[in-house]
């Protein structure tokens, strides 16, 4: 059901967006899968790296890959737009330190390969290494920008528009997607 | 020429409005900020997630416009338009002091909590008994068929629960507990005596009430409702004032100070900046109501000086500006519960649970005065625990699409105590765009809050405990006043003109045609969300004020 149709069947009338053109060219062109899009704040070999990063985090299975939703393009912008400067400079050399861990080549790695080499240094990340805090927060960036896509949302969410009703207790099976929070607080 | 001016437009100056109009008056409301219209004003209500700028994060800019604004828990690119820019709008911190500001039309009433809750007569009469602050000049009878009144039009969903402390009301159907919420109830209300968890009582419709729609289950209040599911000034009571035919709306006015008129030995009207222009004009009526929010209407006070009024404006007293209060809220606890795990819910309630009162109820049993309560907010994990903890690859990334375990939060609010150190001055050298002094904040919190708030870590603990829980974390942030967003005091009634500067019907002791029905006004914070006990005292006040009109009392 389209978004316009749950509108209409709530009673309301639609409200449109008074947000700058920049972000419906952002949204529009998600929709265009062939161009990949950057914000311009890595430099291509870190751009690359963020889209290995992305992959090896969030793979195609069932529900789309990193790449298919440009979430490399989508922490580009926020490390860009949103990122204190000393953060900027932090994720900066994590990326040079994921370069060299491999001695330049982790973006030549098998699949495998990059995924031990993440979990690696996943698992320094959460215990507290200072020199892996970086991770921790390329790491959120990710999370967000892939679950509160479109694609994300809708397709490994189960994202419901306008709930009507709430149901305080109902039957829960094992395979079905977790509702959608719309309520975006990221703590 | 009006018959009354309100000054201000949020949950109590929506109030004014609505009951000085309803009972003949030709009302002008003035409103320091821009007109916003329910529905049409709401330009984020409808949009999805992924149509939030930054997906709502906020940018470095924002955070240098906002510094403090964006401190409140749901600021976002989503709701940023309902917060002054601190850049526009500064204020000065003696000691840290977060003062949140939403001014435009419905003010704060767009951005409330929503929970509504009665004070009761261990409210009421604490300051006596214990000889803190001054005695309240009202008892619960007083106010309580005002809160019946109140609670009617707006819409409250909830239960009655013959509680002593949180007094029963005019209620709507409860949205109900989901599954852990539930379970939560027995184990506490099983092994704690005096305990409860309960539904809260919320401005949120779970039917259709007074034309408004009710809740579809969004959980996206802070954006404004298209429905009108929760109350606020412009979804509730603007519209009723409107319908009456007797209000005039005036956005973009700064009131400058009450005019006193020498030879009439009275207040006359109030002098409004032009926000845009900078033009001035006065506006003359016989009743005037503050409601600009606590801070903002003293301030308007100690703006208001001349020669019967030198130390600020009905102020005889000298304790205006005196007895800033703010709940000590924050402290809690966590805790995840792997059972259940076959039940689930539709929906966002956008509503908690809550843990009443409990101490100090019949006699004084804790090392502290007072008391305080738990907001409880209880779901199911989502892929927000992605970032608590390590995984990547496939099998990490599918997990995620399925709920987490049931994970339940305690925050404690708790009252305050009035403290005469704790107040707001004007800075006499540095002004705002309009040429106005700023205000100075000067409040920390006493000795009594600092006493609960190890109480309030480990009740919440043993309550989530006694559930049956994997794991159990302790919420330990301070609160910082202000935090809360319940200032409270500064222009407190009393029965004394010499301790006070309202008496018992929110009338000023020395100015018996200015009124003041918000914050301002508060004698004790007690530990409950105060909103409620605003729009009542309003209510009342209105009736009262136009009572008098008529006899001929107020002229």
């Amino acid at each position: 059901m389209n978004r316009r149709l749950l509108l209409k069947e709530a009673g309301v009338v639609a409200l449109y967006s008074t947000f700058p053109s920049v972000l419906i060219e952002f949204i529009s062109s998600c929709n265009t899968k062939e161009k990949k899009l950057r914000a311009g704040f890595f430099s291509d070999g870190e751009f690359q790296l963020t889209e290995q990063l992305a992959d090896t985090l969030f793979p195609k299975t069932a529900t789309p890959g990193a790449l298919e939703i440009q979430l490399p393009y989508f922490i580009d912008l926020v490390v860009k737009n949103c990122m204190s400067n000393d953060d900027q400079q932090l994720i900066k050399k994590g990326l040079q330190q994921l370069n060299d861990l491999q001695g330049g080549k982790f973006t030549s790695l098998s699949n495998e390969e990059k995924l031990n080499t993440i979990k690696m240094i996943d698992a320094a990340a959460y215990k507290d290494e200072a020199d892996k805090a970086w991770f921790r927060i390329i790491k959120k960036l990710a999370l967000i920008g892939y679950f509160t896509s479109q694609e994300g949302m809708t397709k490994a969410l189960n994202y419901v528009k306008v709930p009507g009703d709430y149901e305080a207790c109902i039957p829960y099976k094992k395979g079905e997607k977790v509702l959608a929070k719309t309520f975006l607080l990221y703590w | 020429m009006y018959d009354a001016i309100v000054v201000g437009s949020g949950i109590s100056g929506g109030w004014a409005a609505k009951e000085l109009c309803e009972k003949g008056l030709k009302t002008l409301l003035l409103e320091r900020g821009r007109d916003v219209k329910h529905v049409q004003d709401y330009p984020t209500a409808n949009l999805d997630p992924w149509e939030i700028p930054n997906r709502n994060m906020l940018t470095q800019e924002d955070l240098e416009t906002y510094p403090v604004q964006s401190k409140v828990y749901h600021f976002g690119q989503d709701d940023k338009h309902f917060f002054v820019k601190d850049t526009e709008h500064p204020y000065e911190q003696a000691k840290p002091f977060w003062w949140t500001q939403g001014n435009q039309v419905g003010g704060k009433s767009l951005l409330w909590s929503r929970h509504t809750f009665r004070f009761s007569d261990l409210d009421f009469e604490a300051n006596m008994k214990e000889g803190v602050g001054i005695d309240w000049p009202i008892r619960y009878k007083d106010i309580a068929p005002w809160y019946d009144y109140v609670e009617r039009f707006i819409g409250v969903s909830g239960k009655n629960e013959g509680l002593p402390q949180l007094p029963d009301g005019q209620f709507i159907p409860p949205f109900e507990m989901n599954c852990l919420e539930k379970h939560l109830k027995k184990s506490i209300e099983e092994k704690f005596k005096e305990r409860n968890l309960i539904q809260s009582r919320m401005a949120v419709l779970t039917q259709p009430h007074n034309g408004r729609g009710k809740c579809m289950s969004r959980n996206l209040c802070h954006r404004g409702c298209p429905y009108g599911a929760y109350f606020s000034s412009n979804s509730s009571t603007l519209p009723a004032a409107y319908a009456t035919g007797h209000l005039t709306l005036r956005p973009f006015s700064v009131v400058q100070s009450i005019i006193w008129d020498k030879e009439k030995n009275k207040a006359t009207g109030v002098r409004v900046i032009d926000a845009e222009t900078l033009e001035t004009f006065d506006y003359f009526a016989p009743i005037i109501f503050l409601n600009a929010s606590a801070l903002a209407t003293t301030k308007i006070l100690m703006q208001s000086t001349s020669d019967r009024f030198p130390n600020g404006f009905a102020n005889d007293s000298g304790v205006l500006g005196h007895y800033l209060m703010d709940h000590y809220s924050g402290p809690g606890a966590s805790a995840g519960y792997d059972i259940l795990k076959d039940q689930y819910y539709f929906g966002q309630r956008s509503t908690s649970v809550y843990v009443p009162r409990f101490q100090n109820l019949k006699e004084r049993d804790k090392k502290y005065a007072r008391g305080f309560a738990y907001e409880v907010y209880v779901s199911r994990g989502d892929w927000t625990r992605g970032y608590h903890g390590a995984g990547a690859g496939a099998d990490w990334k599918d997990s995620l699409s399925e709920p987490g375990d049931w994970q339940a939060s305690m925050f404690a609010f708790g009252e305050c105590l009035p403290d005469y150190k704790n107040h707001v001055s004007l800075d006499v050298i540095k002004k705002d765009k309009w040429g106005l002094p700023l205000l100075c904040i000067e409040m920390e919190y006493g000795e009594n809050e600092k006493a609960m708030r190890d109480d309030m870590i480990n009740s919440a603990k043993e309550m989530l405990t006694s559930a049956g829980p994997t794991w159990v974390s302790e919420v330990t942030d301070p609160s910082v006043p202000g935090m809360t967003i319940h200032e409270m005091g500064t222009a407190r009634m009393g029965n004394d003109p010499k301790t006070s500067v309202l008496n018992k019907f929110n009338q000023c002791h020395d100015a018996p045609n200015v009124f003041i029905t918000d914050g301002a006004c508060m004698v004790s914070t007690a530990c409950q969300n105060p909103s409620l006990t605003y729009m009542a005292l309003t209510a009342r006040a209105c009736d009262y004020a136009v009572t008098q009109l008529k006899k001929g009392e107020i002229k």
